[in-house]
């Protein structure tokens, strides 16, 4: 068993002069109640690794469940496909400016839809002419926009929009947790401004 | 170099819907209830082709069942008949592409399959056995479908139409298994071993919550002169008046019997000893009150009468079906020997009325 320190130092940034805001908390290291989060996340995710995010959340076994718990009843349980989730969080991220989250859903959405590619998501970020998404996507993908943008300009419309293409309430409520959710990530991760996972790419 | 990019799209693109496709028809197969199926589509559809807005009418025991998916919802309806858009189809009975553009001088369809972003309504029959089991109406919205769309419309169109018309049918069965254990054929009450049952339910009820229960046996006067003076058909047809006239007085079919030849058992609860008797005398007025008109060879008319015994449990004492049965069967045989036409409870002398015994 390692007996280093139970708490590791995140790798250093590019620029010296910036802050290292958060530590991590390895596997090997973690308290056996931040270890069944792990253990939790992995299973349900099927990854092999623990992420940043998770980690630097590892030095409180109560907060790491809290994020943990969260995310998975959100993404994990539901009517909505998860690749829809996927891009509702990549979405909400990149016009977040998340630089973490926007890299690490944009690799979710690829690895679960293969219609999609790197540059159909770049054009969604910079608001170019993207791939021709189905009706029901584009519909989603334009109501993430507008709640990031004023959550109480919402109009009954935009509901409305949504319910043409096939949308029922529960569903639209499923959306709007998935899109506070991401929101909720996005501040976390950027205020500690996370460093990307080693398989990560950046979109931002 | 295109041909072959456009063809790794369309095969990702297939390989994408197939998935949500699964996941949908394993659902499906696994849920029993046609409104929980019918709303599961309602949400996923759209994932594997171009369709939020559809309707299958299926035929079912007492005409139609039409479901309508529209806005992520569906609703369910049984009808007696087709309207004019579901009839035209069914009775056509052929693929039909009806484009918004195109002039249609058919019935018009369905509100929710109409409107400015419906580019066109896609109509297929499925027929089992040579047997029409459902006509699906899908509408495509802002595109035209297209090629994968169809593909996909057809396969999931077929199995959706498969499993409720599946659920339809053994519901349908089951219903007349049911029916044919519990029911007495020749009056359609409930048979001996049903009506027994239910007031071993009902009496359960009356000892947790401590309500009164009642319960009436009737028996048809001078039923065996009847069948030997006209008959047997005279007297299934004096069985079957009396049963009509007796299920009419009561509150719920289901808590009267036949209980022996001519022998009726009713369960009532709640029901105390004070208002058993009032019922009870209700059900020998609706019979004594009018001839029963018998039809056949030589039409008659015959007066009848019933004899009714009852018993009652306050649901406060632990009293056995046997007990209470027995009660009730003694009040019977108290009423018959007291004059007939009449109605005992089981604590009292006979009741007598002045309707003159038949």
């Amino acid at each position: 068993m390692d007996s280093s320190p139970s708490i590791s130092i995140g790798t250093p940034r590019k620029r010296d002069t910036e802050m290292q805001r958060y530590t991590l908390t390895e596997y090997r290291d973690a308290s056996p109640a931040t270890r069944e989060v792990y253990d939790d996340f992995m299973r349900a995710t099927g990854a092999t690794e623990v992420p940043v995010w998770l980690k630097s959340l590892g030095h409180s076994a109560a907060l790491t469940r809290a994020y943990w718990e969260r995310a998975k009843g959100t993404l994990f349980s539901g009517s909505l496909p998860l690749p829809l989730k996927e891009m509702i969080v990549f979405v909400v991220s990149a016009k977040h400016g998340a630089r973490y989250c926007s890299a690490c859903h944009a690799q979710n959405v690829l690895s679960l839809d293969k219609t999609l590619e790197f540059q159909d998501l770049q054009c969604v970020v910079k608001s170019d002419t993207a791939k021709d998404l189905p009706a029901y996507y584009q519909a989603v993908v334009n109501f993430a926009i507008k709640v990031v943008e004023d959550a109480n300009g919402l109009t009954d419309e935009d509901f409305e929009e949504l319910m043409d293409e096939g949308f029922g309430k529960e569903e639209i409520c499923e959306v709007i947790a998935v899109i506070d959710l991401a929101s909720m990530f996005n501040v976390y991760t950027s205020s500690l401004r996370l460093d990307l996972d080693p398989h990560y790419r950046a979109i931002l | 170099m295109a041909l072959e990019s456009q063809r790794a799209e369309y095969l990702t693109q297939q390989l994408v819907r197939y998935e949500a496709l699964f996941a949908l028809l394993d659902d499906i197969q696994t849920l029993d209830d046609i409104e929980a199926i019918a709303r599961c589509i309602a949400m996923r559809w759209k994932y594997f082709a171009n369709v939020t807005n559809w309707r299958l009418a299926t035929p079912n025991s007492s005409g139609f069942q039409v479901i309508d998916g529209f806005r992520g919802e569906a609703r369910i309806a049984d009808v007696p008949a087709l309207s004019l858009w579901d009839e035209h189809h069914w009775k056509l009975r052929l693929p039909r592409l009806i484009r918004a553009a195109d002039p249609w001088e058919g019935p018009a369809p369905p509100e929710h399959l109409t409107g400015k972003a419906i580019t066109e309504i896609e109509v297929l029959p499925f027929a089992r056995m040579g047997r029409c089991i459902g006509v699906l109406s899908v509408a495509a919205r802002h595109q035209p479908f297209s090629e994968l769309d169809n593909k996909f419309i057809r396969i999931f169109g077929g199995h959706f139409a498969d499993r409720v018309s599946d659920i339809l049918l053994r519901r349908q069965a089951t219903e007349a298994l049911v029916d044919k254990a519990t029911r007495d054929a020749l009056t359609g009450l409930l048979n001996r071993g049903a009506i027994i049952d239910r007031l071993g339910s009902q009496l359960e009820l009356s000892n947790r919550y401590g309500k009164p229960l009642s319960i009436i046996l009737a028996d048809i006067d001078f039923f065996k002169i009847i069948n030997d003076s006209h008959g047997h058909l005279a007297g299934d047809e004096v069985l079957r008046a009396v049963s009509r006239r007796l299920r009419a007085q009561t509150f719920s079919g289901d808590s009267l019997g036949r209980y022996g030849g001519e022998e009726f058992l009713f369960v009532l609860y709640p029901c105390g000893a004070e208002a058993v008797v009032k019922a009870a005398e209700r059900f020998r007025h609706a019979i004594a009150e009018s001839p029963i008109a018998i039809d056949g060879d030589a039409p008659k008319n015959l007066q009848v009468t019933i004899s009714l015994g009852a018993s009652s449990t306050s649901g406060q004492e632990d009293v056995r079906i046997e007990a209470l049965l027995k009660q009730a069967d003694d009040a019977l045989y108290r009423s018959k020997a007291s004059g007939r036409n009449r109605v005992t409870a089981s604590n009292d002398r006979a009741v007598e009325y002045g309707g003159g015994a038949g």
